[in-house]
């Protein structure tokens, strides 16, 4: 805001008169002014007269000149010495003629005259013209008349005449320079009070006001030239700054008044670190009543180290050159405080530093609030990931904003790599539960288990997802529990199926109890129906004879009404019977045959050519045109079981497996049965799987129940699989699963514990 | 004492004026001198040296000279050793604008114009200026001023 003031002139008289006084700078103006001005006209004066004198004297000269040789033309012409110095004599009137001489044509002198007297006369001058000298003149003219050379004249003159007027005009200025300068000095001595007064008299009412600060002085001086305008000037800027003067006030007492009252501590410090304002809050901190603060130094204040800890950071501060913060410590009667201290360089306009400024808010509370916030939200965080559900908080708009530890597990994802995003982006199979987010959010309910399945990694997984609607500080939100229900689904569907086997197996075997006895009767009436009417039996021929009639008469007329076939029929029909009942029999018991140590390889290659024998046209499968792959795992251990019970569920299997095959309509390559035999984790796996038509998904739901069969009536029982189901799951404590193959084709799977634990062995003696 | 005579002779031309026709129609000036080689030879050196406009004709004249070759002659000297001729000439060339000069003391006298005489070392000249004023011819005042004497309407 300073602006700078001319500085003084590089002229050394201007800087002479920078110092002066307004009067005397007046004065010294106008003198010097005048008397340049005087000095420049007597000096033009003086050289324009002299040079006028000058040229005037050469006229002279030079007309005299011509006089003389005009007149002496005759002398020289017919050489006649007397009237030549009387010619010359004529020159004596002029005051300033020293000598004149007349030469002859031959150079001889003819005249000569010297005012002195003398009659040494001058040489003859080898040259033509005027010559000026020292204090001389000389002319040397050479007289001719008529083209003919008659002689030279000679002028000597004296130019002492010029300097005396030279003299007496110089004087006469330097006469009229000391009169005009003492008149000068006396007018403008009178005149510069015209200004100077007005001048001086602002000049003493700025004094006044510099020296006391009263600003409310005001200048009276009115007049409509520039120093009235001066005055005021001067006036309205003495208005501005008193107004600014009570408007600094104001403002410093207000920035007074905030410092005082704030509840940080304000403080300022000089480069050496002396206190150069606190506020009131410094003061009840730092409890010195003692030591003044203002002038000492944090060492003098506070403890060594503490000091030291300030002082660093101001000189960090003041290094930087700008704004820096940091929390400092500070022991306090109730403990250690936090402070956050804000430092900033103060500068003048310059941009020096002058000064350091600093602001410290004590934020012990805040800074607990926040320890225990954050060991709060740790606290939760433990809780949240170490529930055993997956929990993804979604925002209203379906962003994931929060992913527990058992979400990454489901996801495969970290909590990073998975907020912000969508849920149906990160999750897809989670695509259907954002209308449930939304609904749950609108009606603030909890949206209910909802399960899904998907494969994954060769099994089913089973989740239950629940969606809960976040509530609090009115922000919408939801929050997924995913669980992991597969096993749980696993163990309802056995559940299931073992309660169905279990009551179908009751029924069975009451049921198969009492059509055996009939049965029994019925197959043993028509065996004996068919042996007498055996004609080998010799009983029979007896009574025949008895009854007048033959064996062989009866037989052919038995033969050719059929009766014989029908017989048969209920034969077949009635063993038929029988195998069911003796199957659900076996269904439905509780097998008391021993364990026994099997090598499967053996077993299952037994059972293939038990299969193979068991060929039948009406059935329509081959068994010797299917190719049986064999992968077998090297060095199986031996496993205890069952082998008659686990031969049937092989041949069953083996069975069905070729009836697919042979019922397939069309075919694409050789028909195959693939056997896999592997162990994993204790367990021994079974796969047996064909390329058939494979079985649809509705169906596989139930091949395992009993009585479901999708052959033709008649020719199953519909109760191979589900013997086979209950002997691997029920006897042996085992799994059966079915899939689908593609493109087409059934996979069995059995999986056969290797060891009997105790619990299924005491369960097994019940 | 010749020489000085010629020179003084050819610097009478410069103060002297004849009749304005005269000099115009023949834009020159002729001299005539009367029986003497030695002046002859003189006047032409120095006519040779001069830078005048006006040009000069040297005539050398014999004793018997017919009067037209004197009249047209605007400067005749007839020197002392030919005196014996000087009535003769002035005879046939009065009323005609002939300056006669020559250095016999009666020569003004006789009715000559102008003569040359020996004063002390110097050569000084007279000169009858009713002559001269009766044949037309008139000096300049620098010239008149130089003469020793002046003949004045004849009454001396």
């Amino acid at each position: 805001m300073t602006n700078s003031i001319p500085q003084p002139s590089r002229f050394f008289i201007l800087r002479l008169l920078h110092n002066f006084s307004i009067r005397n700078k007046l004065l010294s103006v106008m003198m010097i002014t005048s008397s340049v001005a005087m000095i420049l006209t007597g000096v033009t004066f003086t050289l324009y007269q002299s040079l006028y004198f000058n040229s005037r004297l050469l006229q002279d000269l030079s007309s005299q000149a011509e006089v003389i040789s005009q007149n002496s033309m005759g002398a020289l012409a017919f050489l006649d010495a007397v009237d030549g110095r009387d010619t010359l004599q004529s020159l004596k009137t002029v005051d300033s003629m020293l000598s004149a001489t007349l030469f002859d044509a031959q150079g001889q002198v003819l005249a000569s005259w010297q005012r002195d007297g003398s009659n040494i006369a001058p040489p003859l001058p080898q040259w033509q013209g005027v010559r000026k000298q020292r204090s001389h003149i000389l002319v040397a003219k050479p007289i001719h008349k008529e083209g003919q050379f008659l002689g030279t004249l000679l002028l000597h003159s004296s130019s002492s005449q010029m300097t005396t007027f030279l003299t007496n005009s110089l004087l006469v200025m330097a006469l009229l320079f000391l009169l005009s300068t003492a008149i000068t000095l006396a007018l403008s001595h009178y005149l510069q009070g015209v200004i100077s007064a007005p001048i001086n008299y602002l000049a003493r009412i700025m004094e006044e006001v510099a020296s006391v600060q009263k600003y409310s002085l005001r200048s009276e001086l009115q007049s409509d030239d520039e120093l009235g305008a001066l005055s005021s000037y001067f006036n309205s800027m003495l208005s501005t700054i008193e107004h600014r003067d009570t408007q600094l006030q104001e403002s410093q007492e207000l920035l007074q008044a905030i410092i005082n009252n704030t509840s940080s501590v304000i403080y300022l410090k000089d480069m050496e670190g002396r206190y150069l304002l606190v506020n009131r809050r410094y003061r009840e901190v730092v409890l010195t009543q003692t030591k003044e603060i203002l002038g000492a130094t944090d060492t003098e204040l506070f403890p060594p180290d503490l000091a030291e800890q300030f002082s660093r950071f101001d000189a960090r501060v003041l290094e930087a050159g700008r704004l820096l913060e940091q929390e400092e410590q500070v022991p306090h009667e109730d403990g250690i405080h936090t402070y956050i201290s804000a430092k900033f360089p103060l500068r003048r306009p310059t941009g020096e530093i002058y000064a350091l400024a600093g602001i410290s808010t004590d934020i012990t509370e805040r800074k607990n609030a926040e320890i225990e916030l954050r060991q709060l939200r740790n606290y939760l965080d433990n809780v949240i990931d170490s529930m055993p559900s997956a929990l993804i908080g979604v925002d209203a708009q379906g962003k994931i904003t929060r992913w527990n530890h058992e979400a990454e597990l489901l996801s495969g994802l970290t909590e990073p790599e998975a907020t912000g995003y969508m849920l149906d982006t990160v999750l897809p199979e989670f695509k259907e539960q954002l209308q449930k987010v939304q609904r749950a959010i609108s009606h603030r309910k909890v949206q209910t288990a909802d399960r899904i399945c998907y494969l994954k990694e060769g099994g089913h997984l089973h989740k239950e997802i629940t969606v809960y609607p976040l509530v609090a500080n009115r922000i919408e939100g939801a929050v997924l529990r995913v669980d992991d229900i597969t096993e749980r689904v696993q163990i309802e569907e056995m559940m299931i199926q073992t309660e169905k086997m279990m009551s179908v197996g009751g029924l069975a075997a009451g049921m198969a109890h009492e059509i055996n006895n009939p049965l029994g009767i019925m197959i043993q009436a028509v065996q004996n129906i068919e042996r007498r009417v055996s004609p080998q039996l010799k009983a029979n021929l007896k009574v025949a004879e008895e009854c007048h009639t033959s064996v062989d008469t009866i037989h052919s007329y038995l033969e050719k009404r059929m009766i014989l076939t029908l017989i048969e029929d209920i034969r077949v029909a009635g063993a038929r019977a029988a195998k069911i009942v003796s199957n659900m029999l076996q269904f439905s018991r509780r097998s008391e045959s021993a364990r026994q140590s099997v090598d499967l390889p053996e077993l299952i290659d037994q059972t293939l050519e038990l299969a193979a024998n068991d060929y039948d046209l009406k059935k329509k499968y081959d068994f010797r045109h299917i190719e049986i792959i064999k992968e077998y795992q090297e060095n199986l251990p031996p496993i205890q079981l069952m082998e008659t019970e686990i031969e049937q569920v092989f041949l069953n299997l083996l069975k069905n497996a070729a009836q697919a095959i042979a019922e397939q309509e069309t075919r694409e390559g050789s028909p195959q049965i693939t056997i896999r035999l592997s162990t994993r984790d204790n367990s021994v796996i079974i796969v047996i799987a064909d390329n058939g038509p494979g079985i649809s998904a509705k169906d596989r739901n139930r091949v395992f129940e009993p009585f479901f069969t999708t052959k033709p009536v008649g020719s199953g029982t519909g109760l191979g699989l589900s013997v086979s189901y209950m002997i691997v799951t029920n006897n042996h404590r085992g799994k059966m699963e079915v899939e689908s193959l593609q493109p087409h084709g059934a996979l069995f799977r059995i999986t056969l514990p290797l060891t009997m634990d105790a619990d299924t062995r005491k369960q097994r003696t019940v | 004492m010749l020489q000085i005579k010629a020179a003084f002779t050819y610097r009478f031309l410069l103060f002297t004026r004849w009749p304005e026709q005269i000099t115009t129609s023949r834009g020159s000036i002729r001299i005539g001198i009367v029986e003497n080689d030695t002046l002859v030879r003189l006047f032409k050196g120095l006519s040779s040296k001069q830078t005048s406009p006006k040009r000069i004709e040297v005539v050398p004249l014999s004793a018997d000279a017919s009067p037209e070759i004197l009249r047209s002659c605007q400067l005749l000297y007839i020197p002392a050793a030919n005196h014996n001729l000087v009535t003769g000439y002035l005879q046939q060339v009065a009323g005609y604008p002939v300056l006669t000069i020559s250095d016999t003391d009666i020569f003004l006298d006789q009715g000559g114009m102008i003569t040359l005489f020996r004063q002390r070392n110097n050569i000084r000249f007279s000169i009858n200026r009713k002559k001269a004023t009766a044949a037309g011819i008139s000096f300049s005042s620098q010239m008149l001023k130089m003469a020793t004497h002046i003949v004045e309407n004849g009454n001396d």
